[in-house]
């Protein structure tokens, strides 16, 4: 007996008990609204988390991994701990080093599966790295206040024009920290190991709940249904 | 009777806001805008608190937090600083420290035997007779403690945050609010932080009062509010400095902040310091700014009758807002033969006060009926400063305001490595040296007028905006000398008496003569007697002792103050409740995919580290034991599925990788065939065991190594940082948690699992020790043959989002045979039974491999491997000992070490006391080993187990485990494996079990 493989968030218990419309990712189903889609955009201004591990991602590191990456026509941004958009301009590639990427699509985006088919073929000095992140984004306009509950960096001193990326962190547990402002709307994207997933989606609910926030569905980040 | 005074411009009470609340059971009401303290006294009520030791009465004192004579507790929240809390609508309080409630306290009594505990006398009692210590250690334990823990109420929990800021300012007096005006305007984030509820410091009740500065405040708030770079926060104390301006500002409500600055500019202020006199603890005897307080924040009337005791120009402002608040002022009692000079002296003579210069307080006399002051006793001084007794003389009065000095309110600096020194102009500790990155402003550093606070917080401010690379083009104002004229502060107001009773700390209760007598005693340093009579050793940290301590010790040891140095003052300076330390806790929790099927499945937990692992799976009417065993029986006869997801799982990868591999373990990896796996010790630079597992060759450059749950990050660590040293060209990626993990194992398992899979997992295309990748269950995976538990067995790892699917589909495979999931607790068993050794668990931070047994794994004869050099040299020290030892120390495990891994079995049937981990290996009474591992084998009918013993310890050979409550049980050593000692049924090469004594 098989099946059709179903994969999952690394929180999707949690969001089951939410009860939301639920999508799917390639194998992954994903959590697109809770409740009314005009309710999760006035959140997403104020406070709102977001659970999009389901979204692909692949990594890649080893010397010759930019190259290989430039040859793929990914623009591949230059510093190290730096973020850029991927060509579609709805999924990124953050630089978490000198030497590793982590690439990630939009909802509907496939430059990661296409990456992955020519990463396979075992070229030298490049090694595909097993993305199984619990990934999250928190946002709105008190979402700089969450972050300094959990997290002792100092987000705002940083140029986002510059794109960083920042590994630290977050509630005692390491995790990679992409923050970002767009359209006056800042945002916390944060990727940590799987198995503390539950973990820090529960503590962030937490807290957001004291600030007033709320969890929203992946359409609520990205748009569409 | 102290009243509600008349509506005043500046007030900080909402008067529309009446709040009700208790105190000792009584009702009373107050105002929003009151602090507690405020609110009691204003109801007439003088016994606010019971002191530490003597459980004196108490009353408003400083009314700033810096004496703790009123501490209350509401409910749960214990030791509430009541002259700065804000009253708030239903607080049901009550005194702490006191033993029957504060009126009639118990606690008394031990005023009546002041004379009999004297200074240090808990250091020479209490330990004789010896018998007796534990009834004197309930009784200072009770003693010791303020407030009372009340564990039934709901947790409280404040909130901790990370802040930043370019530049801190610390106080929001009139130099602080300049300081962070300025530094905003120069373009520095500023964040201003004030204790008080409002900002204005001195200028909302001191100056303010005596005309001239109406305006200034106003103008100081205009420009903070008016700069946005400038955060104000109310009700804040910073409450200690640390490395780096890390700066933990705590808030009431709010929690803690853990504040980073870029620079610090210390206006904290001054704190007003006590005379020292007879009873001048007593309640009515309060500090000038007190009374003040009282009046400009609160319209409260501090008392209708007092006596000023003056050693300074704020003395006469006092005495003046004292008169326009309606206070008849019996007298001014001014320290200096010369009095007060300035137009302040000559406006409350005209006001018709009569002045005593050259005269002290010289006692304070309570009143015939109650406990507040009814007189004070006043006495000439000499040139000498001593009081003349003979020549005193009484004034009836109902309150003693005390206006005699300053001390500067410096913590901060000194903890951030600023060097401060006496001024003898001033009779104040100023910042002479000051940290980089730290600024002073204000009373803090010597300047008393508002507009030379001003000025010194402006130019304060834009320096520490500079320090951050803001405000370059500002010029920064010349500075400001420190405060001319006469000293604000009197050079030693401390008079004695033959009655005692003269108190230096009201914390703490110290008297006087009890600075006197440690000094006697030999304690002949300011440190000295800060710890021996516990000077500026309570709640509120010496800010109204230490400087009359510091004085008094000088002047006994005939030294300077400068000579006689400060009390160390460490973080932190301002007590914070426990909770708001402990603040928001995390505490990480690590699960595998499958955490929720355990959870389904009644999994009893336990924790590994941050990991959830079920222990064993709770099944209706049986106990832990039966299901442990269970478990392992399925293992054993059928098939069981264990998560082992949390195991530490690395790659390796690329042209070094198999360098690296050889480096790192113990074996050889060079010949391992692809496709294959191979046991991986790994050891230290002692050659001490610190992780094993599996190391899988999955093509030429690309390896897959296991590791333990709690070993994996240290081990990841230790290779990333050994390729950089070591150059290699591989990479190492820790997919611990990239890759969920499981063990089917048992004789049925290949049935279960060659029903899912695209593997074929025949014994020729599959061996025992292979390594696979293929889909199981159409999810991608590794599967490796091991033996771990010594059945037949497949690890099967596939990525962690599919982990649950595969997981379902195999359990589901399994239902025709009946496969049961098992826990760790089974698979100990399981191993115990084949004694293979667990690192961390049979082995400790000693541990060498032949110690292990696992002496097998170890090639010496290769280039290299962390740990070689250390095990050649203790096989060189066996081959040593061997040649002088003879024939009976031949095997190399008994050449290299003492002791060594022994299984063993408990000689008894089962019955009586069960022995433990960890319990010793008794011989002949003496100690010679203890216990690893040890638990029942339903497949062998008896208790087995590991243990270290001396490493000439043959099989059969006896000795004996003590347990839990001293009795002794025999065990003889014997061989393992206990069970399939040839390992056949892990190779699948046996399907029957000898069980229980019967075939299965």
């Amino acid at each position: 007996m098989e099946g059709a493989v179903v994969t999952r968030s690394p929180v999707h218990d949690a969001l089951e008990r939410l009860d939301p419309e639920w999508g799917r990712i390639g194998p992954t189903p994903a959590a697109l609204h809770f409740g009314d889609p005009t309710g999760e955009d006035v959140l997403k201004e104020r406070l709102a988390l977001c659970d999009t591990s389901a979204l692909k991602r692949l990594g890649v590191k080893g010397p010759n991994a930019h190259r290989w990456l430039e040859d793929q026509g990914i623009g591949v941004p230059e510093p190290a701990n730096s973020w850029s958009y991927l060509p579609d301009g709805r999924g990124l590639i953050a630089r978490l080093g000198r030497n590793e990427f982590l690439v990630e699509d939009g909802p509907e985006g496939t430059v990661t599966e296409g990456l992955g088919n020519t990463l396979n073929s075992g070229a030298r000095g490049i090694y595909p790295v097993l993305r199984q992140d619990a990934a999250f984004a928190l946002t709105g306009e008190r979402a700089g206040e969450v972050m300094l509950q959990v997290c002792g960096v100092d987000f705002g001193s940083l140029d986002h024009e510059a794109r960083p990326v920042v590994l630290t962190r977050v509630a005692v547990i390491s995790a990679v920290v992409l923050p970002r402002v767009e359209e006056g709307t800042r945002t916390f994207r944060i990727w940590c190991s799987s198995s503390y997933g539950m973990y820090l989606w529960e503590e962030l609910q937490e807290i957001m709940d004291e600030f007033g926030g709320g969890v929203v569905g992946l359409s609520a980040l990205y748009g569409g249904g | 009777m102290a009243e509600r005074l008349a509506p005043r411009r500046g007030e900080w009470i909402d008067r529309n806001r009446p709040l009700e609340f208790s105190f000792e059971g009584k009702k009373h009401t107050g105002f929003a805008g009151d602090t507690i303290s405020s609110a009691l006294w204003v109801s007439g009520r003088r016994l606010l608190g019971r002191s530490f030791k003597y459980h004196r009465p108490r009353g408003i004192f400083s009314f700033a937090d810096h004496d703790v004579n009123v501490m209350v507790q509401d409910r749960s929240l214990l030791n509430i600083r009541a002259d700065v809390t804000p009253l708030e609508e239903g607080q049901k309080l009550r005194a702490v420290n006191t033993v029957g409630g504060l009126k009639m306290d118990l606690g008394q009594l031990n005023n009546r035997l002041a004379r009999f505990l004297p200074v240090g006398f808990y250091y020479k009692s209490f330990h004789k007779p010896a018998k007796l210590f534990p009834y004197y250690e309930r009784l200072i334990r009770k003693a010791a403690g303020l407030g009372y823990v009340t564990p039934d109420e709901e947790r409280r929990h404040w909130g901790k945050a990370y802040g930043f800021a370019d530049v801190l300012v610390v106080g929001a007096g009139p130099s602080g609010l300049a300081a962070a005006a300025a530094a905003g305007e120069a373009g520095a984030k500023v964040v201003l932080v004030d204790e008080n509820a409002r900002p204005g410091g001195t200028l909302t009740y001191a100056e303010g009062a005596n005309g001239g500065a109406d305006g200034m405040l106003a103008d100081l708030l205009r420009r903070v509010e008016a700069s946005p770079n400038v955060e104000y926060r109310a009700e804040t104390v910073a409450s200690a400095h640390f490395e780096e301006h890390w700066v933990p500002l705590v808030h009431r409500e709010d929690g803690m902040t853990k504040m980073r600055a870029g620079s610090v500019v210390v206006a904290g202020g001054a704190m007003e310091q006590p005379a020292v006199f007879r009873n001048n603890d007593m309640p009515g005897v309060m500090l000038g700014s007190a009374a003040l307080r009282l009046i400009h924040r609160y319209a409260v009337k501090p008392f209708d009758k007092g006596v000023v005791l003056a050693a300074n120009s704020d003395a006469y402002g006092v005495a003046l807002d004292l008169l326009r608040a309606g206070v008849e002022v019996a007298a001014v009692v001014d320290l200096r033969q010369d009095g007060e000079e300035s137009d302040l002296g000559g406006a409350v003579r005209e006001a018709g006060v009569r002045v005593y210069t050259g005269h002290c307080v010289y006692e304070a006399r309570a009143a015939k009926k109650g406990l507040g002051v009814g007189e004070a006793i006043i006495a000439p001084l000499d040139v000498q400063n001593n009081p003349i007794p003979s020549r005193a003389f009484e004034v009836g009065c109902d309150g003693i305001s005390m206006s005699v000095g300053w001390a500067a309110n410096a913590a901060l600096l000194a903890q951030s490595g600023c060097r401060l020194g006496y001024s003898e102009d001033l009779h104040q500790f100023v910042p002479v040296e000051l940290a980089d990155g730290i600024f002073a402003s204000g009373r803090v550093n010597g300047v008393y007028r508002a507009e030379d606070k001003v000025r010194d917080g402006e130019r304060a401010g834009i320096l520490a905006a500079r320090h951050v690379g803001e405000g370059k083009a500002a010029d920064v104002p010349a500075e400001v000398p420190r405060h001319p004229g006469p000293a604000p502060s009197h050079p030693y107001p401390v008079y004695d008496h033959p009655k005692g009773m003269a108190f230096v700390d009201l914390d703490e209760d110290v008297q006087l003569k009890d600075i006197k007598n440690s000094i006697q005693e030999g304690f002949d340093s300011i440190a000295l007697v800060n710890r021996f009579a516990t000077l500026g050793m309570g709640p509120s940290q010496g800010k109204h002792s230490n400087t009359n301590g510091i004085r008094i010790v000088a002047r006994l040891m005939t030294k300077t103050v400068e000579e006689t140095g400060t009390i160390t003052s460490r973080p932190f300076f301002h007590p914070v409740p426990m909770g708001v330390l402990a603040g928001r806790s995390f505490h990480p929790a690590r699960r595998t995919p499958m955490h929720r099927r355990h959870e389904e499945r009644g999994a009893v937990f336990m924790r590994a580290g941050d990991w959830f692992r079920p222990e064993y799976y709770a099944t209706p009417d049986r106990g832990r034991e039966d299901a442990i065993l269970d478990e392992v029986r399925a293992v054993r006869l059928g098939v069981g599925l264990i998560d082992v997801g949390t195991l530490g799982k690395l790659e390796v990868a690329g042209p070094n990788a198999l360098e690296l591999i050889e480096r790192i373990c113990t074996g050889k990896f060079a010949k391992l065939k692809v496709g294959m796996t191979r046991y991986a010790l790994m050891t230290d630079e002692a050659g001490t065991i610190t992780d094993d597992g599996v190391c899988a060759r999955l093509s030429d450059e690309h390896f897959y190594l296991t590791a333990t749950t709690s070993g994996v990050d240290a081990l990841y660590r230790e290779m990333t940082r050994w390729v950089k040293v070591w150059g290699l060209d591989a990479e190492v990626t820790n997919y611990s948690n990239a890759f969920a993990a499981m063990n089917l194992a048992g004789p049925l398992s290949r049935e279960v699992l060659s029903s899912m899979t695209d593997l074929d997992l025949s014994e020729d295309a599959f061996p025992y020790l292979g390594v696979r990748e293929g889909r199981v269950a159409g999810v991608p995976a590794r599967v490796m043959r091991v033996g771990f538990v010594g059945e037949l067995g497949y690890e099967v790892h596939v990525p962690a989002d599919g982990g649950l699917h595969a997981w379902d589909a195999i359990t589901e495979a399994g239902k025709a045979v009946g496969i049961r999931w098992f826990g760790v607790e089974a698979q100990r068993r399981l191993r115990l039974e084949k004694g293979h050794v667990i690192v961390g668990q049979d082995t400790d931070g000693l541990t060498n491999p032949w110690e292990a047994n696992m002496g097998w794994a170890v090639k010496l004869d290769k280039p290299f491997f962390i740990g070689q050099r250390t095990l050649k040299i203790l096989e060189k020290r066996g081959q040593e000992e061997e040649q002088r030892g003879g024939e009976d120390r031949r095997l190399i495990g008994q050449r290299t070490q003492d002791r060594k891994l022994a299984g063993f079995a408990l000689v008894y049937g089962g019955e009586g006391p069960r022995p433990k981990e960890c319990h010793l290996a008794i011989e002949d009474g003496e100690i010679i080993g203890r216990v690893t591992s040890i638990a029942y084998s339903e497949a062998l009918g008896k208790v087995i187990g590991l243990a270290f013993l001396p490493a000439d310890r043959a099989v059969g050979s006896c000795f004996q485990i003590r347990t839990d409550g001293g009795a002794l049980v025999d065990a003889e050593v014997v061989k393992v494996p206990f069970y399939d000692p040839d390992n056949s049924r892990q190779k699948g090469g046996q399907r029957e079990v000898t069980y229980q004594g019967g075939k299965a």
